[in-house]
C-alpha cells in the first residue's frame, strides 16, 4: 500500500516535472517566435508594403501605438456634476443595481447624488463620468464595466427582454 | 530519493504521459504570452 503510494507520487512528480519544463519550453519558443517575427518585420522595405496577419506582433504594436497617440491627444475631460433629481420620478426609482458593477452600496451613493433612473446614467457625458469616479467609482470603472451602454439597453428596454 | 534509476524506470514506463504533460505544458507556455500581449 505504502509502495503503491509512493509509486503514484512519483508518477505524479515526474507528470508535473514534465508539464513545467513544457510551460518553459512553450514560453520560450513562443518569445523566440515573437522575436523573429519582429525582426523581420523591421528590416522590410517600407517600399513594398506586405500584408501582415492580424494577430502580428508588429500590427499588435502598431494598433498600441496608436492608441496611446489617441489617448495623448485628447485633453483630459473637465468634471462636472450629473444632472441630478430632487426624487425618483413617479416615486419609484429603477434597480440600478442591474447594471452590472453597480452594487447596493453604489446605488444607494447613486441616489443620494440625485440619480435615480437608467435614462439619468444614459445621459452622462465624459465630464459626469469624471466626476463621478472621483466619487464614487474607483478611476476608470464607469467605463470599463459600460455602465452607460448598459443604462441605454435598460432604459430603452425595462423589462430586459 | 529516487535516484537517476528510478527516473529511468519511471520515464521508461510513463513515457507517453510525461510526453503528454509536456505538451499540454508547451501549449500554456505559449498561450500564456499570447494572452500577456493582447
Amino acid at each position: 500500500m505504502v509502495t503503491s503510494l509512493s509509486h503514484a507520487v512519483e508518477v505524479a512528480l515526474l507528470l508535473l516535472a514534465s508539464y513545467l519544463l513544457g510551460c518553459v519550453l512553450g514560453y520560450a519558443a513562443h518569445r523566440l517566435v515573437r522575436r523573429l517575427e519582429t525582426g523581420q518585420v523591421a528590416t522590410m522595405p517600407t517600399s513594398a508594403p506586405v500584408p501582415i496577419a492580424s494577430s502580428s506582433p508588429a500590427r499588435r504594436l502598431a494598433r498600441a501605438a496608436a492608441r496611446d497617440e489617441q489617448e495623448a491627444v485628447q485633453p483630459p475631460a473637465p468634471s462636472q456634476r450629473p444632472a441630478e433629481l430632487s426624487g425618483p420620478r413617479g416615486g419609484k426609482a429603477d434597480d440600478l443595481h442591474r447594471i452590472k458593477g453597480i452594487g447596493a452600496k453604489t446605488e444607494s451613493a447613486l441616489n443620494n447624488l440625485g440619480i435615480y433612473h437608467f435614462s439619468q446614467i444614459a445621459a452622462w457625458t465624459p465630464a459626469n463620468i469624471e466626476w463621478l469616479e472621483g466619487r464614487i467609482a474607483i478611476k476608470g470603472r464607469i467605463r470599463r464595466e459600460q455602465w452607460v451602454e448598459q443604462a441605454t439597453l435598460l432604459a430603452t428596454d425595462p423589462a430586459g427582454s | 530519493m529516487i535516484g537517476w534509476d528510478g527516473i529511468a524506470f519511471l520515464l521508461g514506463h510513463y513515457w507517453p504521459y510525461a510526453v503528454g504533460a509536456a505538451l499540454v505544458g508547451v501549449a500554456a507556455g505559449w498561450l500564456s504570452l499570447s494572452g500577456r500581449s493582447r
